[in-house]
């Protein structure tokens, strides 16, 4: 009988859970539930089912198999949720002026989405907030933001940077709360909008974003870090993940791209391409891994709100460990 | 035997193309619903599956300029803040 070691030249690592950012081929015993598992597959994109309004520059929150779109061009106020399989349409979000290029965190239960551009110009500082049922009004931001991008729940999120235009692009955060923002005085490095963000409350992430930066940045709830730079700037995709399992997809690398790439704690690394180049689009945002993740809505060439869905999938296998 | 089939089809949404589609051929999606597939055995029976209609990559290629030249008269013909919304849409060189 063949063993492991013998294939591979290394023996099974012994772990207490499930490594969140486990890679292809990657093998592990978990000697909590005494299971062997591994990445046993690759990772690619499928299609998901098609929106029902096409919308770019939409918000995106929730996990693969429960997600919400909201706001967005060319669908300004409106918003659906996917189910893993098809969308549904929601209520209208409550703002007064709708927006686009907002950013959004959370669960399919507890998201909120903040800032936008209401028109063709400007910004605007509300939030809304998503239940699973209904949408309400969130507060108001200190500083309105257009292109911002966020990490955690509606109980307890991080908006990140944005533009104040004409003014400059802002490496100013904030914090909230459930009911209300607070400015932080724990500004990121960069200056960044319509960038890559995911993670909690006391554990974000954020990469790329205008105005050509690849530099990522890690956040514990008490400062800023820099983590690995990604493999060439890139904005405007859809992301998500936690601090060691994060997903870049579509967006612009520098122009419009199907590249994708995946962020493992320490380093970038490529991964399949989408089938479609395309930008402005969102994501699960608070996917567990980047293994498990939906991007959706966006803007191609020709298309300036596409219905696209696709889903990236990492599959993971396990199974009994035999004694021999 | 060429690298690729070239063919419009309509993305229909879930499973349309399938993890394991994306793990045995070439694939890419661009306007006009022109579909780049890998030309196996697996993307030829694909592509037939989701009743595509095959056509010359001179002709997939023309059918994307012609959307997306269309695409940029239309940004081109907008208010600055139509432009503001939308990016210029690029021009597209199938593989």
């Amino acid at each position: 009988m063949s063993k492991y070691n013998e294939l591979n030249g290394l023996k099974v690592r012994y772990l207490s859970a499930d490594p969140s950012n486990s890679q292809n081929g990657q093998v592990w015993y978990n000697s909590t539930n005494m299971r062997v598992a591994g990445v046993l597959g690759t990772g690619a994109w499928a299609s998901g089912g098609n929106m029902n309004t096409g919308a770019s520059s939409n918000a995106g929150f929730g996990i693969q198999t429960a997600a919400v779109s909201a706001g967005g061009n060319t669908r300004a106020g409106q918003s659906e949720e996917y189910n893993g399989s098809s969308w549904t349409s929601l209520p209208s979000m409550p703002r007064s002026a709708p927006a686009f290029i907002l950013g959004g965190c959370g669960v399919e239960t507890a998201g909120i989405t903040a800032g936008g551009m209401p028109g063709g110009q400007g910004q605007v500082a509300s939030s809304d907030e998503w239940n699973g049922s209904s949408w309400t009004s969130g507060g108001n931001m200190n500083t309105a933001r257009q292109g911002p991008r966020l990490f955690g729940t509606s109980a307890a999120a991080v908006v990140t940077g944005g533009r104040n235009d004409p003014g400059p692009i802002i490496n100013t955060i904030e914090l909230y709360n459930g009911s209300s923002w607070t400015a932080s005085p724990l500004n990121m490095s960069n200056a960044r909008y319509n960038h890559g963000a995911g993670g909690t409350y006391t554990a974000g992430i954020v990469f790329g974003g205008s105005p050509g930066l690849n530099q990522t940045e890690i956040y514990d709830g008490e400062g800023w870090t820099s983590g690995g730079n990604m493999p060439t700037s890139w904005n405007s995709m859809a992301s998500g993940g936690t601090q060691t399992s994060a997903m870049a997809a579509g967006g612009y690398n520098p122009s419009t791209t199907n590249n994708a790439a995946v962020y493992n704690g320490t380093a970038w690394a490529s991964i399949p391409n989408m089938a479609t180049s395309i930008s402005d689009l969102a994501g699960s945002s608070n996917t567990p891994t980047s293994g498990s993740f939906v991007a959706f809505g966006g803007a191609r060439s020709g298309v300036p709100g596409a219905t696209n869905t696709e889903e990236f999938t990492e599959p993971v296998g396990t199974g009994t460990i035999s004694s021999s | 035997m060429s690298l690729f089939i070239y063919g419009t089809a309509t993305n229909t949404g879930k499973n349309f193309f399938t993890h394991q589609d994306r793990l045995d051929f070439f694939l890419e999606n661009h306007p006009a619903n022109i579909w780049v597939v890998g030309n196996n055995e697996k993307g030829a029976v694909w592509f037939a599956s989701k009743g595509g209609i095959t056509k010359t990559k001179e002709e997939a290629q023309a059918l994307v300029n012609a959307e997306v030249t269309a695409a940029q008269e239309t940004w081109d013909a907008g208010t600055d803040v139509e432009k503001e919304r939308f990016r210029r849409p690029s021009n597209i060189v199938l593989p």
